[in-house]
């Protein structure tokens, strides 16, 4: 423990891995903070209520995860200077919404496309806010935000140029690329989420150069990808920080590697493009 | 010596429901016995289109729950909150029309489905926004244009025609009689201008209150339509318990509300009475039954209360054979409210 530096604690799902992975690899690259992890899996991010400066599940599910992901039952959070949220909504699956319901400003209906139901673009949008604002994401932050500190968002990956080959589980997204909508529902998702979140946090936008053929990300960022690790949230309490992260991973390893068909998270090397991103904004407070 | 004699007369042998203090004053509210004798059942096999004022909602909702095709030619997206989509007018109705108080109304709307061509003047302005005036409510942050407005209107018609095509059953809720129109042209609107959007012109708009031949002649032209759609549609008429928001009558708005039901309330069932294919389900007597005391209507004493609600669909569901597998009908306190843009009158009480 330093007892110098300013502390971050970076609370996140399965997508806070690669973060994770990428601190624990290099921490001399962010000399700045002292860095922390959370992580809890999936939607459980949005089961995390704030009492009296603790983090605490808020069901059964999420203190499962909280012990076994982090050997804790709850994080005394009140000393942190800054935080960071890591994935709980999902860009991609927002396609679905446009899937069968556009207004007449997307491309495809400027093109002549009348397979859509017409509808207003501020439904559209209305059905955005209110994806991130019910999303993990969207219900933890206005806890942390209570805390009055910094908060970063981070999003999740776009999805992976190797997924385009998987129409089955991704359908809905290669279309709406393929329609040539997927630039303008960006847009229109961009500007919901600042609405939603915006307010209350820093919202970062994927690494540019993470990016090909639009919002897919290049495949070598994706490609050996980590499940989430167990943590030993106990160092948060300890203060210990980037050695302990080192040597947790060194010793328990990081989750075993996600399968060849994952095209949903992000390795090592994307995580530190990110890192790289978080500190930027942080170094700015 | 004293013989006594039976007499015989046509009370003699009715069954309880025909007397007040067994059928009403002696039996729960909530489990009216054989309150309706229906002339068709609906099936799980009947395709059902629903319309009508905001109290129709809740028995579309009620249809849906108990497993029944409730036909729906604009769906939602899927993984959206109900709020957001109720308050768009999806899954309200089997189209995105938005609540349809007056008979007029429904068939002015059938007609224009007909034609497949909406009115270009029928569109009301809010700032730098505009309105379906024949549906105001429906977007509530309004359209960025005209154009718009017209554009996603003529679909909509398109949409409705093949729902009206293959629906064996429509359910209709009777809301108002009390409705704002436009001069030239006759058409009634949902609402009365200048309350969600455009602006109320006494030379354009006019007030009418239908009479009981209005409303009769009205449902006559209805069945009509409908059966220009498909041959053979049945069409099931209940009447809202919902009393007005306000009345623009000059009466008092209890006797006004009064006038409003009663002349629904007569026509629906006189002219049910004269077609095989048309029935009556007494919502409306359902919920002001005096034996609920009051409580079929929530704070305000005009929407109806979540047990009132349970109290018609579960009677409802049960008089067409449905109750079984049907889950729970919520009684809760948290059961969605309706959509209903008469009640934005409520801001102009003084």
């Amino acid at each position: 423990m330093t007892g110098e530096l300013p502390r971050v604690l970076f609370i996140g799902n399965s997508h806070s891995g690669a973060l994770r992975l990428a601190y624990a690899a290099e921490a001399d690259r962010w000399p700045g903070w002292d860095v922390y992890f959370l992580g809890v899996l999936s939607d459980r991010l949005g089961e995390l209520d704030l009492r009296n400066d603790r983090l605490v599940p808020m069901t059964g599910a999420a203190s499962r995860q909280m012990q076994y992901y982090n050997h804790v039952n709850s994080v005394d959070v009140g000393g942190f200077d800054a935080f960071v949220i890591v994935g709980g909504v999902s860009w991609f699956r927002t396609a679905a919404i446009c899937a069968d319901h556009r207004s007449l400003d997307f491309p495809s209906v400027v093109a002549g496309d009348e397979t859509a139901q017409l509808v207003g673009g501020r439904v559209l949008g209305a059905m955005l806010r209110g994806r991130i604002a019910g999303s993990a994401v969207g219900q933890l932050l206005p806890r942390i935000e209570r805390l009055q500190k910094p908060v970063v968002v981070v999003p999740e990956p776009a999805l992976s140029e190797d997924g385009r080959a998987d129409d089955a589980r991704y359908g809905a997204y290669h279309a709406l690329v393929q329609r040539g909508d997927a630039t303008h529902w960006l847009d229109m998702y961009r500007a919901a989420r600042m609405q939603v979140l915006g307010d209350s946090a820093t919202i970062l936008d994927w690494p540019e150069a993470a990016l090909v053929d639009g919002p897919y990300t290049a495949s070598s960022l994706m490609r050996g990808s980590r499940r989430l690790g167990r943590i030993d949230a106990a160092a948060i309490v300890a203060g210990t920080s980037a050695a302990r992260a080192q040597r947790e991973v060194a010793e328990d390893g990081e989750g075993p590697t996600h399968p060849d068909d994952d095209y949903e998270h992000a390795n090592a090397t994307y995580g530190a493009m990110v890192m790289d991103q978080v500190m930027s904004v942080l170094s700015t407070r | 010596m004293h013989i006594s004699v039976i007499m015989s007369h046509p009370y003699s042998d009715l069954p309880p429901t025909a007397f007040w203090r067994r059928a009403v004053a002696e039996t729960p509210a909530g489990a009216p016995d054989a309150i309706s004798r229906p002339k068709f059942l609906l099936t799980r096999k009947d395709r059902i289109a629903t319309a009508g004022s905001c109290f129709a909602q809740h028995m579309g909702r009620a249809l849906r729950a108990a497993g029944l095709k409730v036909l729906d030619a604009e769906p939602s997206p899927r993984g959206i909150g109900q709020a957001v989509l109720q308050q768009h007018g999806f899954g309200l109705y089997s189209g995105r029309y938005g609540n349809i108080y007056t008979v007029r109304q429904l068939i002015q709307l059938l007609q224009e489905v007909a034609d497949g061509q909406p009115d270009p003047a029928q569109i009301w302005r809010r700032g730098d926004r505009f309105h379906d005036a024949l549906r105001p409510g429906l977007d509530p942050e309004g359209l960025d244009s005209p154009e718009e407005v017209l554009a996603i209107r003529r679909q909509h018609l398109s949409r409705l025609a093949p729902m009206l095509a293959g629906a064996d059953v429509f359910i209709f809720t009777l809301g108002l009689t009390e409705a704002w129109r436009c001069r030239d042209t006759g058409r009634v609107y949902p609402t009365c201008p200048g309350v969600i959007a455009g602006s109320y012109d006494l030379a354009r708009h006019e007030f009418v209150n239908f009479t009981y031949p209005d409303v009769v002649e009205d449902l006559q032209r209805l069945r009509a339509r409908l059966h220009a759609f498909k041959p053979g549609m049945k069409l099931l008429l209940t009447v809202s318990p919902v009393p007005l928001t306000a009345t623009a009558s000059g009466n008092h708005v209890l006797p006004a509300t009064q006038y409003s039901k009663a002349t629904l309330r007569a026509a629906a069932g006189d002219f049910a009475a004269q077609h095989d294919d048309v029935d009556y389900f007494p919502s409306y007597e359902i919920v002001i039954n005096p034996a609920a005391r009051g409580r079929f209507f929530s704070d305000g004493l005009r929407q109806v209360s979540p047990e009132g609600v349970a109290a018609v669909m579960q009677t409802f569901l049960a008089t067409h054979g449905l109750s079984e597998n049907m889950p729970p009908l919520s009684s809760d306190s948290d059961m969605d409210d309706p959509i209903c843009e008469e009640a934005m009158l409520e801001a102009y009480s003084p």
